[in-house]
C-alpha cells in the first residue's frame, strides 16, 4: 500500500475537480487527524469531556470549511494549524462557560489510553516500566513545568507553538522545557 | 517562578548545556508515552459517523459557495463579452453608416457640380 502524507491529502483536496473527490479526501483527512485532535482536546479539558466533544466537532467542521485556504507545505505545519484551530475552539467554549483554568488529563485516563494502545500493538514489560516512569515524571513536575512538558512531549507541540501560547521566544521556551525536564528527572531520582 | 530564577522572563541568551543522558532517556520515555496515547486514541477516539457527516456538509457547502462564485464570474464575463461585441457591432455599424452618408454627400456634391 502506498502511504499518502497528510499534506498530499490536503493538496489533493484543494486541487480536486469534482465534489466526490473532495468529499473522499476530506473524509481521509478527518479520519487521519481526528483521533489525535480529539485526544488533544480531552487532554486539555480532562475534567469536561462533553466540552471536548463539542469543541472537536466544531474544529473538524472549521478545518473542512477552510482547508482550501491552508498554505503550509508540510505535515508539521498542517498539524500546527489543526491544533491552533482546536485550541481556539476550546478556549472560546471555556470562556463561555467561564472556566478559568484547563485541567490536564488525569493519570487514570492516561492509563486507559495506554491500555487501549495494546489492542493495536503489544506492550512489552520493559516499555510498560518506561511508560510508568514517564507518567510519574509528569505527575511530579510542578506548575508551570507540567504544562511545558505536557505540551512539548505529550501533545507534541513544536517550540514555536508553545512560544506563541506563552508570549515567549522559541529559544526561551526551549530553555524552559529543558530545565523543567532536568528538574523533573532530579525529582524522580530523589523520590523513586 | 523560582525554577527559572528570572521572574519568568528567561530569554535564549544563556547557552543551553548539552542534554544529559538521563534527560535524553526521560525524553525518549515521554515520547513513547505520547506515541502510546496516540495509538490508544485511534481505539478510544475514532471519528464517528456523525462527526464525518458534519465534515461532508461543510465540504458540500464550501463547494456550492465556490461554484456559485464561479458561475457569477462566468456570467459577468459573458455579459462583458456580449457588451463588447455589441459595442463593436455598433461601432462597425456607425462607421458603415458614416461611410454611406459621406458617399451620399459626395455623390450629391458631384451631381451639383455636373449641373
Amino acid at each position: 500500500m502506498v502511504m499518502v502524507s497528510l499534506i498530499q491529502l490536503v493538496r489533493g483536496y484543494c486541487t480536486a475537480h469534482d465534489l466526490e473527490t473532495r468529499l473522499a479526501r476530506a473524509d481521509a483527512i478527518a479520519r487521519t487527524v481526528g483521533p489525535k485532535l480529539k485526544t488533544h482536546l480531552h487532554i486539555l479539558c480532562g475534567g469536561q469531556p462533553e466540552v471536548a466533544g463539542e469543541a472537536f466537532a466544531e474544529t473538524l467542521v472549521y478545518i473542512a470549511k477552510n482547508l482550501h485556504q491552508f498554505r503550509g507545505e508540510h505535515d508539521g505545519a498542517f498539524w500546527s494549524w489543526c491544533y491552533h484551530v482546536a485550541r481556539t475552539s476550546l478556549l472560546q467554549r471555556l470562556r463561555k462557560l467561564k472556566a478559568d483554568r484547563l485541567q490536564l488529563m488525569p493519570p487514570d485516563e492516561i492509563q486507559r489510553y495506554v491500555e487501549a494502545s495494546t489492542q493495536v500493538e503489544a506492550l512489552p514489560a520493559g516499555t510498560r516500566l518506561d511508560l510508568e516512569y514517564a507518567m510519574d515524571l509528569l505527575q511530579k513536575a510542578q506548575p508551570p513545568c507540567c504544562d511545558y512538558l505536557w505540551k512539548r512531549y505529550i501533545m507534541e507541540w513544536d517550540y514555536g507553538d508553545i512560544a506563541r501560547e506563552y508570549g515567549l521566544s522559541d529559544d526561551a521556551v526551549k530553555m524552559r522545557v529543558w530545565r523543567c525536564l532536568e528538574t523533573a528527572v532530579k525529582l524522580m531520582a530523589a523520590n523513586p | 517562578m523560582a525554577l527559572f530564577g528570572d521572574g519568568g522572563k528567561a530569554d535564549g541568551s544563556q547557552p543551553l548545556k548539552p542534554m544529559s543522558d538521563k534527560n535524553k532517556e526521560a525524553e525518549v520515555k515521554l515520547q513513547e508515552l505520547a506515541r502510546r496515547i496516540n495509538l490508544g486514541a485511534t481505539v478510544l477516539n475514532p471519528v464517528t459517523e456523525s462527526e464525518l457527516q458534519g465534515v461532508r456538509e461543510a465540504v458540500k457547502k464550501q463547494w456550492e459557495f465556490e461554484h456559485a462564485i464561479d458561475q457569477r464570474v462566468a456570467k459577468a464575463k459573458a455579459a462583458e463579452q456580449a457588451r463588447a461585441t455589441q459595442k463593436k457591432t455598433q461601432a462597425h455599424q456607425s462607421a458603415h453608416d458614416h461611410t454611406k452618408k459621406s458617399n451620399q454627400q459626395s455623390d450629391e456634391h458631384g451631381h451639383g457640380q455636373s449641373h
